[in-house]
């Protein structure tokens, strides 16, 4: 695992567990959380102090996430078609609830409440209510979706539907498709929205392109070329 | 400028992430695009790629067996070496001249490659017409260690062998 410093530019190297996939800093442990796809593990890093601990999940662990006030861990384990809830770090209290076929991405709402999860195969967004650790919600997008980007303010989910070249829009009150925006780009993969600037920001990973849309009106501003195969299923724009 | 810092970061960042993708996330998927210039007008070109029932364009193709035109139907190409592959036509827009579909079983000898999707785009260009064929695809073998004929190379090099020598006919074809 490689944490590059931005400012300095400089690389440091930390030895992972076996195939390092999902990552994510812990603002609140100050620490850095890494799901390890083949050894159906969670690694909690502690930079500072050099130590390392691992938590047993379910099998392929893909996308985690962090609750924006508690800090308790969802992880997305893919191959279980579960998500692993991880109540209390240091004594590795989980709680594990069944989801729909292949998840893969795992996204908190802001205010923390929610837990929005891509399931690939089955097509479909599962929305956990995380008070009750239950799902209270399963809504049909299109193929294998992929990130979710939440933009409160206008109750609306963002998914982006890699197979399917497109973005569903989803009502957060009523959980009906309000929108889609199809042919977007060539597997559209990550996905973050930047309110300050009003902008969803998409990876297409086919097209090796960023597409930026206009957040209010959902027309695409520009395509950008970027490297060979963008990918990303977590935060990969700074505010 | 906030387009072009976006960019930085954009490029910056995905690689940081690629990097976990390549070593670590069993097979990686794959793509491949192919490009023609065909001389010949847009409605014609159009009028061979969008009949589904019919892919005797492609010069590995000896018969096409379809049950319709609709997004849905099936198709079962038989190749001249007696492979069969089967497909699902997926999306067929008129206006933007696109059309694309699945594989549903293939013959590894023929095409080794799981979940694969192919799109052929077509653009005018003057008069004359731009053809993108593209495919997404993971290799043959989806554990570790293939054996070489799956691998992500082969796997691969099978899947441009295929489009290029479909792209190349199909020009044959419209510029006789």
């Amino acid at each position: 695992m490689s944490i590059i410093n931005l400012k300095t530019k400089e690389v440091e190297n930390i030895d992972a567990n076996k195939s390092p996939l999902g990552i994510k800093f812990h603002g609140i442990y100050n620490k850095i959380i890494v799901s390890n796809w083949y050894d159906d593990t969670i690694t909690i890093i502690d930079q500072e102090k050099k130590d390392k601990k691992t938590i047993k999940v379910g099998k392929s662990p893909a996308g985690i996430d962090i609750h924006p006030k508690t800090g308790q861990i969802v992880v997305a384990n893919r191959d279980s078609n579960t998500v692993t809830i991880i109540e209390d770090l240091n004594k590795k209290i989980i709680n594990t609830i069944k989801v729909q076929k292949s998840p893969f991405g795992v996204f908190f709402s802001s205010d923390g409440k929610k837990i929005y999860v891509s399931n690939v195969q089955s097509n479909s967004i599962s929305v956990i209510d995380f008070k009750l650790r239950k799902i209270i919600k399963n809504f049909k997008v299109k193929e294998w979706p992929y990130q979710v980007s939440i933009f409160p303010e206008n109750n609306e989910l963002f998914v982006s539907n890699q197979r399917d070249d497109s973005i569903s829009i989803l009502n957060l009150q009523t959980y009906q498709l309000k929108n889609e925006i199809s042919n977007v780009c060539g597997y559209p993969e990550g996905l973050n929205i930047n309110k300050k600037l009003n902008l969803i920001i998409i990876a297409c990973w086919f097209d090796n392109e960023v597409v930026i849309l206009n957040l209010r009106n959902k027309k695409v501003i520009k395509k950008i070329e970027v490297c060979e195969g963008p990918r990303s299923f977590g935060k990969f724009v700074i505010d | 400028m906030i387009v072009r810092n976006l960019k930085f970061y954009a490029c910056f960042l995905f690689i940081f992430f690629i990097s976990f993708e390549i070593i670590s996330h069993g097979p990686s998927r794959q793509k491949v695009v192919e490009k023609v210039v065909i001389n010949a007008e847009l409605t014609k070109v159009w009028e061979i790629v969008s009949n589904f029932s019919d892919f005797s364009w492609n010069p590995l193709v000896v018969s096409t067996d379809s049950n319709g035109n609709e997004i849905g139907s099936l198709r079962k190409i038989k190749s001249k070496n007696g492979s069969n592959i089967s497909q699902s036509l997926e999306k067929l827009n008129e206006e933007k001249k696109m059309i694309s579909w699945r594989i549903k079983e293939t013959d590894q000898k023929l095409l080794p490659v799981n979940s694969y999707q192919a799109t052929l785009i077509l653009k005018d260009q003057g008069g004359k017409v731009e053809a993108t064929y593209k495919a997404g695809f993971y290799r043959g073998f989806m554990g570790n260690d293939p054996p070489d004929e799956l691998n992500d190379e082969n796997s691969k090099k099978k899947v441009k062998e295929f489009i290029s020598s479909a792209l190349q006919n199909l020009k044959t074809i419209l510029e006789k």
